[in-house]
């Protein structure tokens, strides 16, 4: 598992807790990752709208300009399963090795 | 700061994504560069853009870019290089070979219509200048109508008149009719270049911006085209053929390239539309 899955893994997760604003998302990633450049978290998040994993909608905004939302699809969840099931595997490896 | 990141994320992502893909990519990094400290740490916006970009969609563009470039540069600059080798494969002014002007400016013309009714955006107000730039090329393309049509009605006195016109040179060495042809063909040789370097500007612009832009390309191409076939007629036309006139000669032109003049503003029409 690359550190580009654990990002894509956290995005995932962050959506799965319920619809986000893309700003939101990528500055709480950023302060999770905070030597990942935000254009590489961004550049997730397009491909996994590209791939239909995320889907975009303009939410009801109050004041200023509609804010845009991201959700996870059904394909979506089921690639956070994937990888959740994926990091449970290496996590229980290392655990196994004694890696604290 | 926000605003010069912004204008050159705008560049980048409306040169290098598809249309709607750069509108979604615009409006996230307006949100993003609101905050002041993720601002501070924003990647440049080559490298926002370019993990991005996709090479089928901005190879098809590049490609469809490199056509319609090469189109509009090749013919404009053709008559500049009359007598050269490579450039007689277009454009063979004066010798009455092949000329292939018409159909490379079609080619540049239809691309440009069709890839920016498919793939432009059209925004609200169109930049003052288009009007204007049209308004140069819709010049240019009267001024070369006027031309033949001034040689078709009575081409001695048209000959006199622009010898007269243009006394201030100095004297005339050669026929009066080879002053008469000579300045107007150099004028269209050599403003041939100026607006195709218009006309491929303005298909940056219509990349970047409004599709309209698109306009000024298919005129460009219109005004360089009939100037250029002018120059081409004009270069083998045997004005001591008795059986053919110098005026019915024109009035062929005339008749021919107001035919051309029209197809290239009903095209120019449609990009506005």
């Amino acid at each position: 598992m690359l550190k580009k899955d654990l990002v894509e893994l956290a995005l995932l997760h962050l959506l799965s807790q319920g619809d986000q604003y893309g700003y939101d998302l990528l500055r709480r990633l950023h302060a999770v990752f905070p030597d990942t450049q935000e254009s590489a978290i961004y550049a997730l998040l397009r491909g996994l709208c590209r791939d239909g994993c995320l889907e975009q909608y303009q939410g009801a905004a109050s004041a200023g300009p509609a804010r845009k939302y991201y959700r996870l699809t059904d394909a979506g969840m089921g690639r956070y399963g994937g990888l959740l099931k994926q990091w449970r595997a290496l996590r229980d490896a290392l655990a196994e090795l004694g890696v604290a | 700061m926000k605003k010069t990141y912004l204008a050159r994320l705008e560049r980048w992502a409306r040169w290098m994504l598809p249309r709607a893909e750069a509108e979604d990519v615009i409006a996230d990094y307006r949100d993003i560069a609101a905050d002041p400290e993720m601002l501070r740490g924003l990647d440049k916006p080559r490298n926002v853009i370019r993990p991005l970009t996709q090479k089928k969609p901005y190879y098809t563009w590049l490609a469809a870019f490199a056509v319609m470039a090469v189109c509009i540069l090749a013919v404009g600059f053709s008559g500049t290089f009359i007598g050269y080798p490579f450039w007689m494969l277009l454009f063979d002014g004066g010798r009455g070979g092949p000329c292939y002007v018409p159909q490379v400016a079609a080619l540049g013309a239809i691309t440009a219509l069709v890839w920016f009714r498919l793939c432009g955006r059209k925004e609200e107000r169109l930049s003052r200048a288009v009007p204007v730039l049209l308004g140069v090329c819709l010049l240019c393309i009267a001024g070369v109508l006027l031309f033949c049509w001034a040689c078709s009605r009575d081409f001695e006195a048209f000959t006199n008149a622009w010898g007269t016109m243009t006394a201030w040179i100095g004297p005339n060495k050669d026929l009066p009719i080879s002053r008469s042809f000579y300045l107007p063909r150099m004028a269209m040789c050599y403003g041939s270049p100026i607006l195709a370097l218009i006309g491929a500007y303005s298909l940056i612009k219509a990349r970047m911006g409004d599709r309209r832009w698109a306009a000024v390309y298919v005129l460009a191409l219109t005004a360089i085209t009939i100037s250029l076939l002018v120059v081409y007629r004009t270069g083998y036309m045997d004005v001591t053929d008795t059986n053919t006139t110098v005026e019915e000669l024109s009035r062929q032109m005339l008749f021919r390239y107001s035919g051309i003049a029209a197809i290239g503003l009903v095209g120019t029409g449609v990009s506005l539309c």
